[in-house]
């Protein structure tokens, strides 16, 4: 399911899946053509073609959470989400404290503890420095 | 929340740190026709490695990177050779340098064999740890089960240090002789009256060497190198028991005769309360060579050095001569084909698997997926639910991760790239 969850969510999960991760993005304020690329690549990726219907009219954060709360009901969706976003925060190299604070206020509506949230985030940080290791090799 | 934003932040912090290791040195190859696989020159920082052997044959990549670990290990304990020691010790040491890095060479391997499977990964040119891949076939050690199991990767790891001494001492060591020699005369001449035993920064020099991957192999070694060298002997008599006009004047024996002193710098203030004397100088990079040529190495110097090293008498016939390659002269071409290639980090504390809490959990996974040791066993059920949640060396899905993947790859964000040569 993991590799593939994607097929596995509603169209319901899926939009909060994806307006949550452009809310992650948006976190810091100022969207700029890097994030703004981001978001596209995950509404390609998401298969959701209203792009500036979702992105550019987002709810408030307190709503979003609320939905978050109301649709997520399943723990592994619960992961996944948080997976995502933890990937997304990592796809630069910028991980800010306004979004440290929003993984932290997600994590507590999916009900996911602190050591959990952190053994993800290594486990992000984990990956991405295999992967840079291996590209490192390969360009020899 | 504020402990976990404290706790995210250590975890960016350290994960910015072990990224800037992730970094290239400069390494270049040279064909060779002889018998070394690779140098590294203190006084330039420089690794060499040869791409073939006196057949002509290329080395495999393993052979090469493997050869690249090895000359590695002496680039990251250059600095011993700036504590305050003996002749006679730093004679010593300069085995045990030798020692450790045919060790590394070994671990190297050892972790291929656990990615691969293929106990071919042993079985280099030199024949040199065909003991470990026999103790393997007839599962007297079991590196796989030493990932999980406590009295199994002792028994391992002691295998290792012993058995890796027993064959250096055996096979090398009287070719390192005049190495040994060597660099125990440049100490001397650096370091003069201060050249005197220090027991201590003897230990710690060994236990810097012997302490690979995590695991410090020191402790399960069972003896101590020897000098034998006369010519070391009556030099550690003279910087110990000898007055300065004494000390100065081998230095200038020294000099005279061709000893080149290395280029280092004062030891700071706190080097010396460390122990140290002079300082290495380490280079951020490593230079290429420039210039193409040749080396000769005539006939007549490989039978004087074999000689000096007491393996020749003036006895031989042509087919010893031939034996040890005397009866034609060496020569070495170089070659301008600089590479670049991440050495494995061999110090990484992690580069040793080792038996832990989350081993023995996630053992069903395989060894590689068990290299981040995590202690608590609180943990376990933590690990469980992210089982198949990330698998470190494939995929985070086909969301986000799969974003992230083809940024790590350079193929993500062609978009942004465009737009971003705009500005």
């Amino acid at each position: 399911m993991e590799d593939d969850f994607i097929a596995n969510l509603s169209t319901e999960e899926r939009l909060v899946f994806l307006k949550t991760m452009l809310m992650m993005i948006k976190t810091d304020a100022r969207v700029d053509d890097r994030e703004r690329a981001l978001a596209h690549e995950l509404m390609k990726t998401y298969n959701v073609s209203e792009f500036n219907e979702i992105f550019e009219q987002m709810q408030s954060k307190e709503a979003l959470l609320t939905e978050i709360k109301n649709v997520i009901k399943e723990r592994k969706k619960a992961l996944l989400l948080l997976r995502e976003l933890l990937i997304i925060v990592h796809i630069d190299d910028d991980f800010d404290e306004k979004e440290m604070i929003f993984i932290g206020q997600i994590a507590h509506v999916l009900n996911i503890d602190e050591d959990l949230v952190l053994e993800l985030n290594q486990l992000v940080l984990d990956y991405k420095l295999i992967k840079l290791k291996s590209k490192k090799l390969m360009e020899s | 929340m504020e402990t976990l934003i404290a706790k995210l932040k250590e975890q960016e912090k350290l994960y910015c740190e072990e990224k800037k290791k992730i970094e290239y040195l400069e390494v270049h190859y040279d064909n060779i026709e002889g018998v070394l696989k690779g140098s590294f020159q203190a006084a330039t920082e420089e690794i060499k490695a040869y791409t073939s052997d006196i057949s002509k044959m290329n080395l495999s990549e393993l052979d090469l990177m493997a050869t690249l670990v090895h000359e590695n290990g002496h680039r990251e304990n250059a600095d011993i050779y700036h504590l305050e020691m003996s002749p006679e010790q730093i004679y010593n040491i300069n085995q045990y340098d030798e020692l450790g890095q045919k060790i590394r060479e070994l671990l190297f391997r050892r972790n291929e064999y656990l990615k691969s499977g293929d106990i071919n990964v042993f079985n280099n040119e030199s024949k040199d740890f065909s003991y470990y891949s026999d103790a393997l076939m007839k599962k007297e050690i079991d590196p796989y089960e030493s990932a999980r199991d406590p009295n199994s990767f002792t028994k391992e790891m002691s295998f290792i240090m012993n058995e890796v001494m027993n064959e250096w001492q055996q096979k090398y060591a009287p070719f390192y002789d005049e190495q040994n020699t060597s660099v125990a005369k440049e100490y001397f001449c650096r370091t003069g009256q201060y050249a005197r035993a220090n027991d201590e920064n003897y230990d710690k020099a060994i236990k810097q060497i012997l302490t690979i991957g995590g695991v410090d192999f020191n402790q399960y070694r069972t003896r101590d190198f020897q000098c034998h060298s006369a010519e070391i002997k009556k030099l550690n008599e003279i910087a110990q028991n000898g007055d300065k006009a004494q000390i100065a004047a081998a230095r200038e024996k020294l000099i005279r005769e061709g000893v080149t002193v290395i280029p280092s710098l004062q030891a700071t203030p706190s080097q010396k309360r460390n122990g140290y004397l002079t300082r290495h100088n380490p280079r951020s990079s490593l230079s290429l060579e420039k210039d193409a040529g040749k080396i000769v190495i005539t006939k007549e110097e490989k039978i004087a050095a074999l000689t000096k090293q007491g393996i020749f008498d003036g006895t031989e016939d042509e087919k010893d001569l031939e034996m040890f390659g005397c009866n034609k002269d060496m020569v070495i071409h170089y070659k301008e084909t600089p590479k670049k290639k991440k050495i494995p980090d061999l110090s990484d504390e992690n580069f040793i698997v080792k038996p832990s809490a989350k081993n023995v959990e996630s053992s069903s996974n395989g060894a590689e997926n068990s290299q981040k040791t995590t202690a608590s066993p609180s943990v376990a059920k933590r690990l469980k639910e992210l089982r198949g949640l990330v698998k470190r060396d494939e995929s985070l899905g086909n969301g986000a991760g799969k974003i992230m993947q083809k940024q790590l790859d350079g193929r993500l964000l062609m978009t942004t790239m465009r737009q971003q040569t705009r500005y």
